[in-house]
């Protein structure tokens, strides 16, 4: 705790006062609360990791098909104006 | 507290320790703020879960502030979707209530300071906590509430004000 705040005027000294007692308060816990939260936070992770891809993930993947798909089509039209250039 | 800057994301070992040296002051501060402890554990265990995935994102100081960061915006969507959920439930408690006694004949003093802060609008119950619960400065509160410090000065002012007027109305 930092203590009470400097910029703190009369009139909050006595809210300041009022919690004190709060202040003190001191919270247990269940001592398996940290690991819980651990293992939450690693089962998250790997949720992450196991993720199914994202729309932007799927829609570039998307783009990158059409774009191939283009690139074909590209060829064989490129191809045939080449003939038609001839 | 763990105080290095946290270039890398935090062992299982040191985040364990983490918790354990934060704990304590974040479930209490969100216990009076959301006014339910069970509610308070889970948003306290998303606050380290939060912090420890974006653990890399630290860029060193402060690390109870950084916490606290996390826990005011985790807090506060909690609250907004539990309203939501709990729309008539979760309603301010009627000062009426506030004023039967308990069995003993009158609530203790932490009770009764729990009741009314629970009786209150969340922002107000939210600036008296961060002011007179965890002793924050008008500029960090100004930071966390994305208000200035006028407008803190504002709050506060209103919160204590709704504050008396429900803890003096006590029987």
């Amino acid at each position: 705790m930092s203590g009470k705040p400097h910029d703190m005027g009369d009139e909050e000294a006595e809210f300041h006062g009022l919690f004190a007692d709060l202040r003190q308060q001191v919270v247990r816990l269940t001592e398996d609360f940290s690991a819980r939260v651990l293992e939450r936070a690693q089962q998250g992770e790997a949720e992450d990791r196991g993720a199914p891809p994202t729309v932007m993930e799927l829609f570039s993947g998307y783009l990158v098909q059409v774009a191939n798909l283009f690139g074909e089509l590209r060829g064989d039209h490129g191809d045939k104006e080449d003939e038609g250039d001839e | 507290m763990v105080r290095r800057r946290l270039a890398t994301p935090l062992s299982p070992a040191e985040f364990e320790a983490l918790v354990r040296a934060e704990q304590g002051w974040l479930v209490r501060y969100l216990t009076y703020l959301l006014h339910d402890r069970s509610d308070a554990e889970e948003v306290a265990q998303r606050v380290f879960v939060r912090a420890y995935q974006r653990s890399h994102q630290y860029q060193g100081g402060n690390l109870r502030a950084w916490l606290r960061k996390i826990a005011t915006h985790l807090a506060y969507n909690f609250s907004r979707d539990r309203g939501t959920r709990r729309r008539y439930e979760d309603q301010a408690v009627p000062a009426e209530r506030l004023t039967h006694p308990s069995p003993e004949g009158a609530l203790l003093e932490r009770e009764a300071i729990a009741v009314t802060l629970g009786a209150l609008p969340y922002p107000y119950r939210e600036v008296l906590l961060m002011r007179y619960l965890e002793e924050l400065d008008l500029p960090e509160m100004a930071g966390l509430l994305g208000i200035g410090e006028s407008g803190v000065k504002m709050r506060l002012l209103r919160a204590r004000e709704a504050f008396q007027a429900v803890y003096g109305s006590r029987g």
